[in-house]
């Protein structure tokens, strides 16, 4: 029997969800200060409402809830799984004041899109929105993909629950023992890329003939929507509309960085490259994106959709990556995949999707760590069969330093992989009972929300239905959550009914 | 032995001190990114040969 949670234990919540909230209104305020310079006024009063907001909601919790009371790590994970609920609905408040979506749940569809660096769009008339306004929708990237929690830590520094929240936000352990350093550290290597990657874009960019302001600020919404493996873009053609190899190939590198996790790039910055070749997680990646961009560049050969070396390389294998690290951009219309790619090509396509990049980095999906330890799991018990019943079998990996494969890890890593086939599984069927929907099209858009992909075939639009939105929020929301923290929030609401005082 | 970066229990070991205290600076984020730039190049230029190979496989195909 659960026990209910008190007072204390709401109270708590509510101050660490107000901390969020103060943290949300700073990522309103600078997108707020640019438009104020632009002298874009309707988005600089949108932004600034929603910043009122967000700031107003932080004071009040502070006035009312500020609490000293240690977090238990049943508080961290209700408080991640709610400031994922509560941070988007915020944060789609500058998007529907912006008057580019129809109502507030595409508002919110959108935002929560945006901070779960899905890239899954329903925006209208995306061409024309001002330029604030894009970059605020591009740093919803940004900030959720370092993590909303994250932020307020880095940020805020929010006292002694900071581990306890780093870890019930899905973070794999800590890079380095201080939880806040941790944070810092992670900030310290977007820094890093925004400097050099935005400068790699804008230096593409102008090579083809959109430089200055107007390049500069296409530089740097494409870079959190790469970096952070989110798939937003400055206009509805995505990277299409740029034409651009050069683009493409600096595209291509910042979704590689998105999908590498944060302890990895630590152990690359301190010079230990051998990680690459020795890693569980790079050779579980490489693997399956090879195999993938050779299943989809048979696919579009075969159907005669592509069949030079370049059409088949800057579609298929640029597809193929931005798929697998979750990012979502296009190259193409996404209603070709499923119209003139034949059937390999999209189920390649469905398939890296579902897997997704590597644990604790911003991609989403299975996680290559999970396939390597699903695959070294049978493996391990194929060798106990195989093997004498007195003969003790050991199976080991590497990751960041060699370790022995228990069962837990095993069974936990092929828990978590079953229950996103499921949900997978689960958000196609929904979109097969509206029956308008192919089943390609319907597991295509069901697999790139909740793998937090953006890549879609046409279902999401701002005509979309609302079951089907509410649907897809949901599974961008447990993608995100990797289902741990989610589960806990619904076993708490539970315990607040019917637990035992 | 390769020293373990965290005890059984959670307490971060030796190794895991060193890195925190191991300096990260302007050098080593641009060897970092570099690391990354050069894994990048070779699977693109992986997946290049795999597009010439599948082109050569279907040269008939309008």
């Amino acid at each position: 029997m659960l026990i209910r949670p008190g007072p204390r234990d709401l109270r708590i919540i509510g101050f660490y969800l107000g901390k969020v909230a103060t943290g949300l209104s700073l990522m309103m305020l600078v997108p707020a200060g640019l438009a104020i310079v632009l002298r874009e006024w309707n988005s600089a009063t949108a932004l600034a409402a929603g910043a009122g907001i967000c700031i107003a909601f932080g004071q009040l919790s502070e006035w009312r809830l500020a609490t000293s009371e240690p977090l238990r790590a049943a508080h961290g994970t209700v408080i991640v799984a709610l400031a994922w609920l509560v941070g988007s609905v915020l944060a789609a408040v500058p998007l529907y004041l912006s008057g580019h979506v129809a109502d507030l749940l595409d508002a919110w569809f959108e935002a929560m899109s945006g901070l779960t660096t899905s890239g899954l769009s329903v925006v209208q008339d995306l061409d024309h929105m001002s330029y604030s306004m894009s970059f605020y929708r591009h740093l919803t990237h940004f900030v959720g993909g370092q993590g909303v929690v994250i932020v307020v830590l880095a940020i805020m520094t929010a006292g002694g629950g900071a581990g306890t929240l780093y870890v019930a936000e899905g973070r794999e352990e800590r890079i380095v023992p201080n939880i806040i350093r941790t944070a810092r550290f992670i900030f310290a290597i977007a820094g890093a890329y925004l400097i050099v990657g935005t400068a790699a874009i804008l230096a593409a960019l102008e090579r083809d003939g959109l430089g200055g302001w107007r390049g500069f600020g296409h530089a740097i919404n494409l870079f959190f929507a790469a970096f952070d493996t989110g798939g937003f873009a400055p206009t509805s053609q995505s990277i299409a509309y740029y034409h651009s190899v050069g683009l493409e190939s600096v595209i291509m590198v910042l979704m590689v960085a998105g999908t590498v996790s944060f302890a990895l790039h630590y152990q690359l910055w301190l010079g230990r490259t051998g990680q690459l070749l020795r890693d569980l997680e790079v050779r579980s990646l490489t693997l399956t994106v090879v195999a993938a961009t050779v299943l989809a560049m048979l696919g579009l050969a075969s159907t005669g959709a592509y069949t030079d070396a370049s059409g088949l390389y800057r579609k298929g294998f640029f597809t193929i990556l931005s798929a697998h690290s979750g990012t979502g951009f296009a190259v193409n219309s996404g209603a070709l995949i499923v119209t003139d790619w034949g059937a390999l090509a999209p189920a390649a396509i469905v398939g890296a999707m579902a897997l997704g990049g590597m644990a604790g980095s911003t991609a989403g999906g299975i996680k290559a760590m999970r396939i390597g330890l699903t695959v070294k799991g049978v493996q391990h018990d194929l060798r106990r069969v195989l093997h004498p019943s007195s003969s003790l079998v050991v199976t080991t990996y590497h990751s960041g330093r060699r370790r022995i494969l228990r069962d837990a890890t095993a069974r936990a890593a092929t828990t978590v992989l079953l229950l996103y086939i499921l949900t997978y599984l689960a958000g196609a069927a929904v979109a097969l009972a509206y029956g308008s929907y192919e089943f390609t099209e319907a597991l295509f858009e069901s697999v790139s929300a909740a793998a937090n992909v953006g890549l879609s075939v046409g279902i999401v639009s701002p005509d979309m239905p609302v079951g089907l939105q509410l649907t897809y929020i949901v599974q961008m929301w447990l993608g995100r959550l990797e289902f741990v923290a989610a589960f806990a929030l619904i076993g708490y609401l539970i315990a607040l009914v019917r637990g035992r005082t | 032995v390769t020293p373990s970066r965290r005890s059984d229990e959670g307490v971060p070991t030796d190794q895991a001190r060193r890195d925190e205290r191991s300096t990260i600076g302007v050098w080593s984020g641009l060897r970092g990114i570099l690391s990354v730039a050069v894994a990048s190049a070779a699977l693109a230029g992986l997946a290049w040969l795999l597009a010439v190979g599948v082109a050569l496989m279907f040269p008939s195909v309008p």
